[in-house]
């Protein structure tokens, strides 16, 4: 040590601020900040000591250590740890790690939604986009945009089991133990991002380069974005388990992510899933009969609404064509007396055709193109849903709009 | 700073110091300070061995075979043996250091010293046999000159 000569509070001060500076511009956590912040500034102190004993005034002692030192961006970016470290260990990165997170499941959200939605389309299981993206479909929907809300309440999970509450009663605090069990949630949330998105990418894009071989300059791109998803999925996977993990990793936290892992590969494998359908369907020569048919559970709901509600009565309908799409057949029906254009939708199903759902085209010449089913799950969606293909509502349309989701016998409007 | 603008200080002080000696000060210049310059005067500037960061690290390793020390002392043993981090500041051996404990070659033990943290470095088991099993004679000399300068 040299010397031991006071230092100034002026000078000592500069030092302590440059000694923190490097420590901000280093990125370090609060645990190591302390403690290297103080080994810098006695570096600099000593180095003042070491100038004044040589002849030196205050100022130019403080200057010749401030050289000494070197360049403040360069001695932080030694001190500063790679980026991925300091992102996964950091204290002070934790709203980052959650960040990624949430990011990962929405870019994981959207990518399953049109991976999903392709394989339904190679499986000629034709179901429209909004199936994945509206909660109409409890299951499309979690297979859709309802996953990113498992995100949102894995990430939840997590902070409330990372809560460690110290009650006045100790047998409280034990039993607290027992929000471990949320992690589960983490865990089907982590095998989303894991297992399923990597498997829906490696089982759709060999699939996709099948049936559209000759795309290829839009194929590259649709992989590139797909190898990025997955490198983004694992790291806000990675990112999550390290919160979870942090300083305790108790056999109880184990077990219970490693239940969720499970539950959603069973989920997403295992158990069956939706009831299956037919891959294969015969031919249809003859026109199928809508009174004479069976109806799914779809159809049969359609059926009985349009029977209660006297709509889209099958007695004025002219029969334009029928024509099959693999399992499907559309027999596409035009009411003149309404001036309306609709499918009737069967499929094979169960050994038989089955009267699923009707497509309406156009009602009194408005542009509609959504199926019934989903009117009469959920009336609101499809009023906003017409509004805005229309382009907002006029009185006329709001009046056809109104005879729809009121339910009463349509009457054409005057000219 | 080069050799070239080392060997110019040098003329420059060999020219200047004849003439503040003889010259007539009202304020006399301090002995100590005369006494310094006298040292510069007759000083030979040592060539600075100038490593990058990646060269420093083994030699940090060597000096520390030698027993635990902090930042300090071990940056100033450096300077004293004309060793430096190539185109950084002294500072920049804080990164080097803190990398080698990342690694788990060095540890850091704490010290308190009249309430502020100290770190003291030392070898890791697996640092020590690192420096066992590396054989790097280019580096005796100046592991030699670095532990001379302590």
């Amino acid at each position: 040590m040299a010397g031991n000569y006071r230092i100034p509070p002026a000078v000592n001060e500069v030092f302590v601020q440059i000694a923190s500076q490097v420590c901000e511009r280093a990125r370090m956590d609060y645990d190591e900040w302390l403690v290297n912040s103080q080994e810098l500034a006695f570096h600099l102190q000593e180095r003042w000591r070491e100038g004044i004993q040589d002849g030196l005034s205050t100022e130019a002692a403080q200057e010749r250590a401030l050289k000494l030192f070197g360049d403040l961006g360069q001695v932080a970016r030694s001190l500063r740890k790679p980026w991925l470290q300091r992102l996964l260990h950091y204290k002070r990165f934790q709203p980052q790690r959650y960040g990624f997170f949430i990011l990962a499941f929405f870019f994981y959200t959207w990518f399953a939604v049109v991976d999903t939605h392709w394989r339904k389309l190679l499986e000629d299981d034709v179901y429209a986009p909004y199936y994945f993206l509206l909660p109409i479909d409890g299951s499309f929907w979690t297979d859709g945009v309802g996953a990113m809300f498992v995100g949102f309440a894995a990430a939840l999970c997590v902070v409330v089991d990372k809560w460690r509450p110290h009650l006045k009663f100790g047998w409280v605090n034990r039993l607290l133990v027992v929000k471990s069990v949320l992690l589960a949630v983490a865990g089907y949330a982590l095998f989303l991002l894991v297992v399923r998105f990597s498997y829906l990418a490696a089982v759709n894009l060999p699939d996709a380069f099948d049936e559209f071989g000759a795309y290829t300059k839009i194929f590259i791109p649709v992989c590139f974005a797909h190898l990025m998803g997955i490198a983004l999925g694992w790291l806000g996977a990675v990112c999550l388990l390290y919160e979870i993990w942090g300083r305790r990793w108790t056999q109880l936290r184990l077990n219970t992510v490693f239940a969720g892992f499970l539950l959603g590969w069973f989920v997403c494998f295992g158990l069956g899933g939706r009831p299956g359908h037919d891959s294969t369907a015969p031919i249809v020569h003859d026109t199928l009969n809508f009174n004479a048919v069976d109806d799914t559970q779809n159809g049969h709901l359609v059926r009985k609404w349009m029977e209660q509600k006297c709509w889209l009565s099958t007695q004025d309908q002219h029969l334009k064509g029928q024509h099959q799409n693999g399992r499907y057949v559309y027999q596409t029906c035009e009411s003149p007396s309404t001036d309306d254009y609709y499918d009737l939708v069967y499929v094979y199903a169960d050994g038989t055709w089955k009267f699923d759902d009707v497509q309406i085209e156009t009602i009194h010449g408005l542009e509609f193109d959504w199926y019934l089913s989903v009117i009469v799950k959920n009336l609101t969606m499809a009023q906003g849903q017409f509004s805005l293909q229309n382009g907002g509502l006029s009185g006329a349309d709001r009046k056809i709009l109104n005879q729809i989701f009121d339910a009463k016998p349509f009457t054409k409007p005057a000219p | 700073m080069s050799e070239d603008a080392k060997s110019r200080v040098e003329q420059l002080l060999r020219a200047v110091a004849p003439i503040l000696k003889q010259q007539d000060r009202t304020v006399a210049v301090p002995a100590h300070v005369l006494a310094k310059l006298k040292a510069t005067q007759e000083k030979k500037f040592p060539a600075w061995k100038e490593l990058t960061a990646k060269e420093m690290e083994p030699l940090l390793l060597q000096v520390l075979a030698q027993g635990q020390m902090d930042g300090f002392d071990l940056i100033s043993r450096l300077e004293k043996a004309h060793v430096r981090i190539k185109g950084g500041g002294e500072a920049v051996n804080y990164g080097v250091l803190s990398k080698l404990v990342t690694a788990g070659l060095v540890q850091v033990d704490l010290e308190d010293r009249s309430g502020q943290m100290r770190k003291l470095y030392r070898l890791s088991d697996t640092g020590r046999m690192q420096v066992e099993t590396a054989h790097a004679p280019e580096f005796q000399s100046l592991v030699s000159a670095v532990l001379a300068a302590g």
